[in-house]
């Protein structure tokens, strides 16, 4: 007791060692309990990872950061993160190096990124990365792994190509997302493979048909092939896309019940629109010869390969059907009137009309009907089948969902049959089935949603069990096709953030992604050039020779043909080229421009008025002109020059490559375009940049440079051979022939050059 | 389908640029030759002469071209010239792939549309050198050599003028095939560029004659545009000379 007494109320020699003996036992007791916390203290695990941080900002002789927590909070994106306490380099430049340890080396795509509308300090890191933001430590004595360790956390951080998968959080109206690759690919795979045809999502791509109708199966092919064609697609079309629904190692015998059975029901389906009656076309070889010079020529190379084993020359190739053994597959009859009409047959036929005359349709048919005849042609090709099997067949079709891509009489149009993944993103991994497979797959270091998604897509019924009869068919996709689909699929997610934080897409990315869609869609690139990329110039012995091409992207269909004149033109500066007014009639209805080409631009039944719209737009936009296209009304050549520019006109020769449609006397020949078209087709500066080198602006162009270059080296240094006239001036001589070239069809006037030809270009 | 194709695109831009880097250390270097070999021979025609085919104008040409071709009879279609002991002209001889030798001279090169064709009808000539064309027919020619290796146009200028005259830079090693698109689809006129000086073409004597090689293994290849090409593997001693007849067949 004596400790608390007052000092001055007990006797002196109590009162003399108490108050030190407390000051000095809480001293002690103080510094111990100080030396323990700051022990602890410094030992917080983020306090040594800073601490090696500033070792590491010493070493390179940088500023040290203050140790403290870094915690970002936005309200409105419900986040908080202290993700940043550790990764401090994260926005800061020039932490690339191999040995900066990973956690401090700067975010890969800082400069792309982080500037813009990702900036760390705002919006933190989760919103992109997922994981548990807030968490600075492992979890009981487990050491720190982002969360991913917590069973009861359900947004598990993302890693690698996962990370693109909440791009679509904010970027809501993009169809691709800039820079976003596996995102993007997986989101055209998923349209492609036609994913859509059962699962519904909240940003598929529709408008990819899937496969062909399936009405007409009795007229088109034979019993045997359908039943072939089943049991194995890849056999007859190494590209298909028509998966596998007997995977390979299942039950053989059940496979072939399920066959027969459904090539029962659809030999008894009634077809709504019935093929016109009628001699059936005759094939012979002499026209199935013409049909093999047409295939070659008029453009079918762009979107068909022919023979079996044939490489396509690119992607574009695959676009249609590879043709191998069409003899076995498809009846002249049928052949005859898809190619008369494709759309009567299937609504949603991607063919275009090539406005075929009846001759040339009965070469094609000729052609493609003996194709590659293996099977022998069946006196009775389909037998009849019992009401039971048939029925059988049915509920299989339904099951096996075939309406999700093709066109069946009387199936209409819903709500995709499968499952909906517009919130598949969201499941929790307790809620995914696993089948008799589970605890028995192991994906690396993926979630358990990204392990069951990539396993699911590539091995579609690895997760059946006794109770769980799988339908899904197997794709034959790549790992790198699974885990793009796979990313896609998980990023269907319920929660958006808030419309503020979303990104409003420029009207720019807009009219490109809409127009890229129509022409991935229409398959434009396959015989035009859209786009180009520099490649450094080789000779023959696989040199340099110090020249650089600007190589274009896309026209692959090119080398079918002996030269690049006779092939389909450049649509590279089509913006700059072309009045739009006339393009947008061009896509609409084509017409013959160039007659030497034996490539025919089909007419595109398969995109709207917006659709042609947008692509016209985009072509501007790509060469940087203002849309609507503003009309230059050009004055006529000045009445004194007039004389001159007509005399030029004569001298240069226009008019034996070019015709002239409007006048009477100059129809000769058709090498080059008609200039009576000029002044609703072409753009007038365009026609000036052309006149001065034409090489430039289409590699390989039969049209020659009037004004050569007096030095090689020097690409303005243009010469005209006529120095007598328009004051010898290049640029007056060009401004004048431009003027001229863009009156024809308008100015009666002009026809006085009609008589030109006739006076001899012979005497100057 | 498209961004692959562009990445692949830009991948195959890197991977080109890498081979080119040490391009420069592989074009062709000068040394002095002091006693350098020689190649000789002639060449001729085995085999009897096809029939010369009949050539027509194409339907889309105009009158006054076609007036004035009609009188020059430019409708050359016989593939051969041939002297009278059979000797082929118009073949071209070369060495292949030469690293090292004489300097080149690259000696301008001559091409003229003169009576509706082109003279003359093969030529060999040293990248870097100039190509003179010129027209002295008072229609409008047009000159576009082709690349037969990629089809790349070297150029296309138009002759509309009598007398005109330009000078064009060969860039580029190559066969190159020089057509006229000004509806002239009869004319025609081969030239190889070579980035050695290694290089002729036969007389009208069917003889050829190479000098200043270092000695050496070499491969030489002769061409003709219709009888195609052969190859040669001989060896150059100092000083040496080399004959060496080649025989083409007109019928194979």
């Amino acid at each position: 007791m004596a400790l608390w007494r007052r000092a001055g109320d007990g006797p002196p020699e109590e009162r003399s060692l108490a108050p030190h003996f407390l000051v000095l036992a809480g001293l002690t007791l103080g510094a111990t309990a100080w030396v323990f916390y700051d022990e602890l203290e410094t030992r917080r695990p983020w306090k040594q990872v800073q601490r090696r941080f500033n070792d590491l900002q010493a070493a390179r002789g940088a500023q040290a950061a203050p140790v403290r927590i870094r915690q970002t909070t936005n309200p409105e994106l419900k986040v908080v993160d202290r993700c940043q306490t550790c990764h401090l380099g994260v926005n800061q430049p020039g932490l690339t190096a191999a040995s900066v340890p990973a956690e401090f080396r700067t975010h890969p795509r800082r400069k792309a990124l982080l500037g813009k509308g990702h900036r760390p300090d705002r919006v933190g890191c989760t919103p992109c990365h997922h994981g548990q933001g807030s968490q600075t430590k492992g979890i009981g004595r487990a050491p720190f792994d982002h969360g991913r360790n917590d069973p009861y956390w359900e947004r598990p951080m993302l890693r690698g190509a996962y990370v693109e998968s909440t791009c679509v959080t904010c970027h809501t109206e993009d169809r691709d997302v800039p820079g976003a690759r596996r995102y993007n690919a997986g989101r055209r795979l998923f349209a492609e493979q036609r994913c859509h045809g059962c699962h519904a999502t909240r940003r598929g791509d529709p408008g990819y048909p899937g496969g062909p109708s399936l009405e007409h199966l009795r007229q088109k092919t034979s019993r045997a092939l359908v039943e072939r064609w089943l049991r194995d697609p890849r056999a007859m079309r190494p590209h298909t896309r028509m998966p596998e629904y007997w995977p390979a190692g299942g039950d053989r015998e059940r496979r072939d019940e399920e066959v027969k059975d459904i090539t029962a029901y659809l030999g008894s389906l009634k077809p709504t629109v019935t093929l016109p009656d009628g001699p059936a076309p005759v094939v012979d070889a002499t026209r199935a010869r013409q049909g093999a010079v047409l295939f070659d020529k008029i453009g079918c190379r762009g979107c068909h390969t022919l023979k079996a084993g044939e490489e396509p020359s690119s992607d574009e190739a695959l676009h249609g059907p590879e043709l191998a053994r069409t003899g076995d597959k498809a009846s002249a009859r049928w052949l005859d009137a898809w190619l008369a009409g494709p759309r009567l047959l299937w609504q949603e036929a991607r063919m275009p009309d090539l406005r075929l005359t009846d001759r040339e349709r009965g070469a094609l048919v000729s052609l493609l009907a003996g194709h590659e005849r293996k099977l022998p042609r069946r006196v009775q090709p389909w037998p009849p089948s019992a009401l039971a099997s048939i029925q059988r067949g049915e509920a299989l079709v339904s099951r096996y969902m075939c309406a999700g891509c093709h066109q069946l009489p009387g199936k209409k149009a819903g709500p995709p049959p499968g499952p909906s993944l517009a919130d598949f993103g969201d499941t929790p991994a307790s809620r995914l089935e696993w089948g008799d497979a589970r605890g028995r797959v192991r994906c690396g270091d993926l979630s358990p949603q990204e392990c069951w998604t990539e396993v699911k897509i590539r091995q579609p019924r690895r997760f059946s069990g006794a109770r769980i009869p799988l339908s899904m068919p197997d794709h034959r996709l790549t790992r790198r096709q699974a885990r793009d689909l796979s990313v896609f699929v998980l990023s269907n997610r319920r929660n958006l953030a808030p419309p503020a934080w979303r990104r409003k897409r420029p009207e720019q990315d807009r009219v490109r992604q809409e127009a890229e869609r129509h022409m991935a869609r229409l398959n434009c690139r396959t015989c035009h050039e859209i786009g180009r990329a520099p490649l450094p110039d080789v000779d023959e012995d696989g040199e340099f020779t110090g020249l650089w091409k600007q190589v274009p992207i896309g026209g692959q269909i090119r080398r079918h043909y002996a030269s690049a004149a006779l092939a389909p033109p450049t649509l590279d500066q089509a913006g700059e080229k072309f009045q739009y007014p006339w393009l947008f009639d061009y896509l609409k209805q084509p017409t013959q421009v160039r007659p030497w080409l034996t490539a025919r631009m089909p007419t595109f039944d398969d995109v709207d008025d917006r659709g042609r719209e947008v692509m016209v737009r985009y072509l501007a936009q790509r060469s940087g002109r203002p849309y609507p296209f503003a009309r230059v009304d050009l004055a006529p050549v000045p009445a004194k020059d007039r004389d001159d520019s007509a005399w030029l006109f004569t001298k240069m020769q226009c008019y034996k490559c070019h015709q002239i449609s409007s006048m009477a006397g100059i129809v000769q020949a058709d090498l080059a375009p008609d200039l009576a078209l000029g002044h609703r087709r072409l753009q007038p500066g365009w026609v000036a940049r052309w006149l001065l080198d034409p090489q430039a602006l289409s590699p390989g162009t039969r049209m020659p440079a009037y004004f050569p270059l007096e030095d090689d080296e020097d690409p303005t240094s243009h010469t005209t051979p006529f120095t007598g006239r328009l004051g010898g001036s290049v640029k007056r001589q060009v401004d004048a022939l431009v003027r001229l070239s863009m009156r024809f069809g308008m100015d009666p006037g002009l026809e006085v050059l009609a008589r030109m030809p006739e006076q001899g270009a012979t005497k100057e | 389908m498209n961004r692959n194709r562009i990445n692949a695109t830009l991948t195959a831009v890197a991977l080109a640029a890498l081979l080119a880097a040490p391009a420069a250390a592989r074009a062709y270097e000068t040394i002095d030759v002091a006693n350098g070999g020689k190649i000789t021979g002639t060449i001729t025609l085995q085999g009897k002469l096809p029939a010369t085919p009949k050539a027509k104008f194409p339907a889309n040409l105009n009158k006054q071209d076609r007036d004035f071709c009609k009188k020059k009879r430019p409708l050359v279609t016989d593939f051969y010239r041939v002297g009278k002991g059979k000797q082929l002209a118009d073949v071209a001889v070369w060495l292949r792939k030469v690293k090292k030798g004489k300097a080149r001279k690259k000696e301008m090169g001559k091409l003229a549309n003169l009576n509706c064709r082109f003279l003359p009808l093969v030529q060999t000539i040293d990248v870097g050198a100039k190509l003179l064309v010129t027209n002295d027919d008072p229609i409008n020619h047009t000159t576009h050599p082709i690349y037969e290796r990629g089809s790349i146009t070297a150029f296309n200028i138009a002759m509309p003028k009598k007398g005109q005259r330009a000078k064009k830079k060969v860039r580029r090693a190559g066969l190159m095939k020089v057509q006229c698109d000004a509806g002239h689809v009869w004319m025609r006129a081969w030239v190889h560029a070579f980035k050695h000086p290694y290089h002729t073409v036969s007389g009208a004597d069917g003889a050829f004659t190479i000098d200043g090689i270092p000695p050496g293994d070499y491969t030489l290849e002769a061409w003709h545009e219709k009888a195609g090409k052969q190859t040669r593997k001989i060896k150059i001693t100092a000083g040496g000379a080399v004959t060496l007849d080649l025989t083409f067949n007109a019928n194979k």
